[in-house]
């Protein structure tokens, strides 16, 4: 397996200082300063009616992950760089006595652990900055830091015992040393936590008596089940729980609760202004004095928006025709590309009866992929197989070569496809499609309106579909996704993402996506939600094979949580057992790998890499391979991907 | 879906602190005098030549002289009978004439001694339906009679203008002659129709593929047209569509529709692909608008030909803020949760836009605080987003549909409270009086009490402006009694305002008599079965405690009508349509000292509520086609219902309580979709 992980270490200083005017070639951008008023602009989403004043309400605004809210640390998606944020440096790992966190982790548990063999357990230490502040101007510290764990309960507290405040400046993660994830792991998990969000003194009446109800929660002894801190609350405490979050999320402070470089200023329906935060501890080395968030509910508006200049800064895929108009009508936009970590394809509704196994695969040999692709994002990258349950990028990073290898790929071949249908019962007659029963075969295909890609893309399948003698009615919706889960879902095929890893590069990403979307979709079937085995409960039911004379089989909800915890051979291993499973079901049709997008306005924003081949052809098209330096440095000018990486270290700087 | 290079430098223009004011023309010093709007106007059909026929198809006199001069085209000849010998009529300076008798179009005008006669000559051996409606356009009194060959098929005498239905089912043989005659001194209107393909009726109450959802009329003064936007009940059977997608129908004529694919702009769609069209106003450039429900706003689209929609919003920053917004949005007030179903008018008088929709005032949404709002813009388009609170109705179901109109002299607002409809469903048309010169934020519309317009089975009803004439359409539910989303169109209804301010409901006199075609039978004391009932003429008057008086055989579609005396110690009178064991009743209904018009069956119906339970005397008329029954009640109010009936029914009056009263009854026969033209 090649080596999945490439971090940088925490920038402490910033690299630039103030604006440096650009130069710009012909075909390049102009370079001249455009910033009137050292802001920076673009489009977001936020709760219509009106933000509750901190992150963990149940109101949000996307751009404040990007601009207001933070953590101690902050990994960079698709390629897990991580860099510091509230703390000082990157995290440092150790063992230490397990008698040492007794009274921290709680008696019981230290019991639990100690019967079970352990004897320390590994402590991963985070060192806050010393000039890390709260908006307000309030020191952030240790104990904010712990109220956060022990109120929010993220992902890694399932992997935690305790959070240790040791000094105002020092937490310690205690984790669960039957449990422990590796290192890598550990720091990723930590990297997704927001745990600048919850100031303890503001939020102190809620915070305690959670942690009391947390402290007081049974241990948990059963190794196949994961919770926060490795408790399992019984009903009545999680009743008693639920009340105090519900009036935690909807208790509204006189201010945002954040420490992020922007603060929020102005609320509208249409626009949310930002402007700098003073206390933040590198604020001299951040040049814009505003955020300008504006809504726009459609991409002509908000391409309109960015071509005249309202907006400086757009993340997705344009497509090419209005991209290159979009470029030559403002000659300050430069588009950067990079990977997505997901595949555009088909999913099948498994309710339609006649989408059989045998079906499925027939279908597999129908589409013309390459012309998809061509059609949707010719950017992307083919891909040939069906859904994996991860990009083929991620498949390829954590699967064994000699599996990947084997993981079939389909080729554009009708015959084929003819000869399996009429194996499984389909005739061809006139023309068109009767399924085993006689009956004309007609099928919907959904796809969501919002999404130019997945439409394009759409539009191009269902024209093959309709060629090969399949009548397709085709969909296009903006209540697409509560479509697709409906009980009574209109449609026979989605197309939309197949695979997508939301989170850090690690399999467990893709796969939970799958749990909790896709399989949705297409109606895989489920534990009830009150399954008496709470590690089953809600999950798909999927079982796979094991491989090379494995005779195991390996169910998908009892592994799903272990993967991080697993070492290197036997994370590969489950991960082509699960790839070569969910393959084999021809769940989906993988299109193309995607490939994403950043749109800038370098007449207004100086510190854009790849100045190089911006300044030639401002539609940049070369897409950096995974791992390089310029993979790096192109994802961080994606902020959904990297937050606030470019502004915190004065990278992105006001080009006045 | 791609955007084409057009759309960014369109919008480019548009953009840049562009203040959202189009180029501001004088107003017309010279306004055209413009003509009224007749309601002949809104039914007009436009006569087409119809192509040579042959075979076993359907032929119509009209076939033959519509846009032409020949003899017997499509096998009509003109001719005249004297002294019991038929000759060719010549055609001369826009009529058929000879012997004294002329024919122009439908018009059959005889002489006093010359018959008019209208020739079929049988073009092929079979079976064919032959109908038709004479009725007498001038004259005290004609014969008409149809002569199959030198049979007698049937002979009548009419006295006015709704004249008599025949029909009859005759085997013709090739060559023969079916002969159409009208005798006496008089005009007769008669189009008959000789019909080999024995085609069903099609009902009058129209529907598309999958029914209409909630439905947003527009009349289009420039072409004359009536535009039906709908909402997509996603049941088609052909080409599916998104439930909630915006989809239209257009008449020509207020009766027959065609389907009419909208479009979106390719260079500057509306924002979403779902619902961008519904309920349309005309702006203050003449530009057709739409709005509709985007959680915390109501958005805009645009059209300059109703067909092909664009985003009406156009970002412009606000300079007493400077924050970036947008016209034609009407964002909702502070402490508003959410909103839909909104509604936009352009008030030339004000130079206003008005945005009536409902908002709600907590994330309970229609459980909670909720109510009619109404957001203000100027000629501008930018709206205020400061509420004027209209109404509240926390507590019942959401307002649907709201509609504010101007009518007269007054403003009304206009909505339909969910769960008042049919089994709980979407609701049925109420409105509110708002006060003389007064504007619609001024105006305290929480203290007007509510009206009916329709009653639970016409489903979100919405009015639209024809001229100086409003009408209104809603959907009646496609399964009868039945709580379900979709369904027919009701027929055209025109809503008028009455001297104290109320609205009343017609079928209008011109569509009224464009739906009859004429007489079938009369109540009488010798063809009706009686009981409870003393019969004098054509009077019936119960004289126990219920009296009813059945017609012999079974009827199809009609037209009903009769005239009603329920005085206050009376409880009900009206019409029974009985079919398989189930009888409907239509009737005037005095319960707990109101007086409605309602159709049941006893256990199951609709019903509206008169406003002055005093009233005594009435004049009912229905139509019954097929399961669709409509009734109007002194042209004043009107009820529609989607029935288990089917169109072979059983006819009767019937009467509760002692002095009920029923007399001039008669039935006549309803045209169908295809000809209701004739």
């Amino acid at each position: 397996m090649k080596s999945i992980f490439k971090k940088l270490g925490c920038l402490v200083t910033s690299l630039v200082l103030g604006a440096s005017a650009l130069v710009g070639c012909s075909d390049g951008g102009s370079g001249s300063g455009k910033n009137s008023d050292n802001s920076f602009s673009m489009v977001a989403t936020w709760t219509a009616s009106g933000l509750v004043n901190h992150y963990d309400s149940n109101t949000s605004c996307n751009a404040f992950d990007y601009f207001v809210v933070e953590g101690l640390w902050r990994y960079v998606r698709s390629t897990d760089e991580i860099f510091c944020q509230l703390a000082a440096e990157l995290p440092t790992h150790s063992e230490a006595p397990i008698e040492d966190y007794k009274e921290v982790i709680g008696e019981d548990a230290y019991a639990y652990y100690v019967e079970n063999g352990a004897t320390t357990v590994p402590v991963t230490t985070g060192k806050i900055r010393e000039n890390a502040k709260w908006q307000n101007g309030e020191a952030f510290t240790a104990k904010d830091v712990w109220a956060y764990y022990y109120i929010m309960h993220p992902t890694s507290s399932n992997y935690m015992a305790a959070v240790n405040v040791v000094d105002d400046l020092t937490v310690e993660f205690i984790w669960n040393p039957l449990k422990e994830p590796t290192d890598t792991v550990k720091e990723l998990l930590l990297a997704q936590d927001k745990s600048g969000t919850v100031k303890y003194d503001v939020f102190a009446a809620y915070v305690d008596p959670i942690y009391e109800i947390v402290m007081e929660s049974p241990v948990n002894e059963n190794p196949n089940l994961w919770g926060a801190f490795n408790r399992f609350s019984t009903e009545e405490q999680i009743a008693e729980l639920n009340i105090t979050k519900n009036a935690f999320f909807n208790y509204s402070p006189s201010w945002y609760i954040a420490t992020g470089p922007f603060k929020l200023d102005t609320f509208s329906a249409t626009q949310i202004l930002l402007t700098k935060n003073e206390y933040y501890w590198n604020a001299d080395n951040i040049g814009f004095e505003r955020v300008k968030l504006y809504s726009s509910n459609d991409l002509n508006q908000t391409y309109s928006l960015i071509t005249n200049g309202y907006v400086d800064y757009y993340d997705g895929f344009i497509q090419k025709d209005t991209l290159e108009s979009m470029l030559a009508s403002n000659s300050d936009l430069v588009n950067l590309k990079m990977y997505d970590p997901g595949a555009i394809g088909i999913v099948f509704n498994l309710e339609n009866e006649i989408l059989t196994p045998e079906v499925r695969r027939a279908f597999q040999y129908i589409f013309d992929r390459e012309e998809v692709t061509l059609a949707a994002n010719p950017y992307a990258t083919t891909s040939y197989y069906p859904l994996l349950g991860m990009a083929p990028s991620e498949a390829q990073t954590y699967m064994s070569e000699e599996h990947f290898e084997a993981l079939p790929e389909y080729s554009h071949d009708t015959a084929k496809a003819e000869e399996l249908l009429n194996a499984a019962g389909w005739k061809k007659q006139d023309g068109l499609w009767y399924d085993a029963s006689g009956k004309q075969v007609r099928l919907t295909l959904g796809t969501p309106s919002t999404s130019d890609i997945a439409s394009t893309a759409a539009e191009a399948a269902a024209a093959q579909l309709t060629d090969f003698g399949i009548t397709v009615d085709l969909l296009k919706s903006s209540n697409f996704y509560s479509n697709a889960t409906a009980e009574n879902c209109p449609y026979d095929l989605m197309l939309e993402w197949t695979d997508l890893n939301m989170s850090f590069s690690y399999p467990t990403g893709s796969y939970n996506q799958f749990s909790s979307v896709y399989s949705q979709w297409i109606h895989v079937d489920r534990y009830p939600t009150d399954y008496e085995d709470a590690q089953k409960a809600g999950n798909v039911k999927l079982v796979f094979d094991g491989l090379d004379g494995d005779e195991k089989t390996y169910e998908f909800a009892d592994y799903i949580n272990s993967f991080y915890s697993v070492d290197e051979e036997e994370l590969t291993y489950l991960v082509d057992v699960f790839n070569t499973g969910l393959a084999n079901m021809d769940l989906g049709i993988q299109f193309f790998q995607n490939v994403t997008a950043s749109t800038l306005n370098v007449g207004k924003i100086s510190g854009v890499p790849l100045e190089e081949y911006w300044s030639e052809n401002r539609n940049v098209t070369y897409v950096p391979a995974a791992g390089t330096d310029d993979f790096f440095e192109v994802a961080r000018t994606n902020l959904v991907y990297a937050t606030n990486y470019m502004f915190i270290n004065g990278i992105y700087q006001p080009n006045v | 879906m791609k955007k084409s290079v057009a759309a960014f430098l369109l919008s480019a223009v548009c953009l840049l602190n562009v203040f959202a004011v189009s180029a501001c023309g004088e107003k017309e010093e010279d306004n055209p005098v413009e003509e009224k709007l007749t309601y002949a106007d809104l039914y007009r059909t436009e006569p087409k030549k119809m192509q040579p026929l042959t075979g076993k198809t359907t032929y119509k006199a009209s076939y033959g002289y519509t846009l032409s001069e020949e003899q017997g085209y499509n096998h009509f000849r003109y001719q005249y009978c004297t002294d019991g010998t038929f000759s060719d009529m010549s055609f001369k300076d826009g009529s058929w004439t000879g012997g004294g008798a002329s024919m122009e179009n439908g018009t059959m005008r005889a002489a006093q001694d010359t018959d008019a006669v209208r020739t079929f000559s049988v073009p092929v051996s079979g079976q064919a339906h032959v109908y038709g409606n004479p009725g007498l356009l001038s004259g005290e009194r004609a014969n008409v009679s149809i002569m199959q060959g030198d049979t007698l098929v049937a002979e009548y005498e009419i006295t006015d203008k709704i004249g008599i239905y025949h029909s009859h089912t005759l085997e013709l043989k090739e060559g023969e002659t079916l002969r159409f005659i009208v005798s006496g001194d008089a005009e007769v209107y008669w189009n008959p129709t000789v019909d080999y393909t024995l085609a069903e009726e099609v009902s009058l109450h129209h529907t598309v593929d999958g029914y209409y959802g909630d439905v947003h009329p527009f009349y289009d003064e420039k072409s004359g047209k009536l535009y039906m936007y709908y909402l997509s009940t996603g049941r088609q059977t052909q080409n599916k569509v998104e439930q909630y997608a915006s989809l239209l129908s257009v008449s020509g004529n207020f009766i027959q529709y065609d389907d009419v694919q909208l479009k979106m702009d390719e260079a500057n769609p509306p924002e979403q692909e779902l619902y961008y069209a519904l309920g349309v106003y005309v702006d203050k450039d003449g530009r057709y608008r739409s709005s509709y429900g985007k959680g915390n706003y109501a958005g805009g689209s645009v059209s300059d030909d109703l067909i092909v929609w664009q985003n009406a919003a156009e970002p412009y920053v606000d300079e007493a803020d400077g924050l970036l917004k947008y016209t034609w949005r009407a964002y909702f007030d502070e402490g508003v949760y959410s909103g839909r179903d909104p509604d936009i008018c352009y008030d030339a008088e004000s130079g206003k836009y008005y945005c009536v929709v409902m908002n709600y005032y907590s994330s309970a949404e229609a459980q909670g605080e909720k109510g009619l709002a109404l957001y203000t813009a100027g000629e501008d388009g930018r709206f205020s987003t400061e509420a004027v609170r209209l109404v509240d109705l926390t507590g019942r179901g959401d307002p649907e549909c709201p509609q504010l109109k101007k009518i007269g002299d007054r403003w009304y607002l206009f909505y339909s409270v969910y769960g008042t409809g049919t089994a709980g469903n979407v609701g049925y048309l109420t409105y509110r009086v708002g006060d003389v010169g007064v504007s619609p934020d001024k105006v305290d519309w929480s203290s007007k009490t509510e009206h009916a317009l329709e009653g639970g089975d016409l489903h979100a009803a919405q009015l639209c402006k024809v001229g100086d004439m409003w009408y209104m359409y809603g959907w009646l539910n496609y399964t009868p009694h039945a709580n379900v989303w979709g369904g027919y169109l009701n027929l055209a209804r025109e809503v008028y305002q009455k001297p104290d301010g109320l609205l009343g409901t017609r079928c209008d006199e011109y569509l009224s008599g464009l739906l009859n075609m004429g007489r079938v039978a009369s109540f009488g004391k010798d063809n009706a079965e009686v009981s409870g009932m003393n019969v004098s003429e054509n009077s019936f008057i119960v004289s126990g405690d219920a009296g009813k008086a059945t017609l012999g055989g079974t009827y199809g579609r009609s037209r009903l009508s009769a005239d009603i005396e329920l005085p206050a110690s009376a409880d009900y009178a009206g019409f029974t349509l009985s079919e398989g064991g189930t009888t409907y009743y239509v009737r005037l209904e005095r319960t707990d000292g109101e007086l409605y018009l309602s159709i049941d069956s006893g256990s199951v119906g609709c019903s509206i509520k008169l406003e002055d339970a005093s009233e005594t005397s009435f004049r009912l008329e229905v139509v019954a086609d097929g399961p669709f029954i409509e009734a109007y009640v002194n042209g004043e109010y009107s009820l529609s219902s989607n029935t288990r009936l089917t169109g072979n029914y059983t006819l009767g009056i019937a009467g509760g309580g002692t002095g009920a009263q029923i007399s001039a009854a008669e039935v006549c026969k309803l045209a169908d979709y295809n000809n209701i033209f004739d």
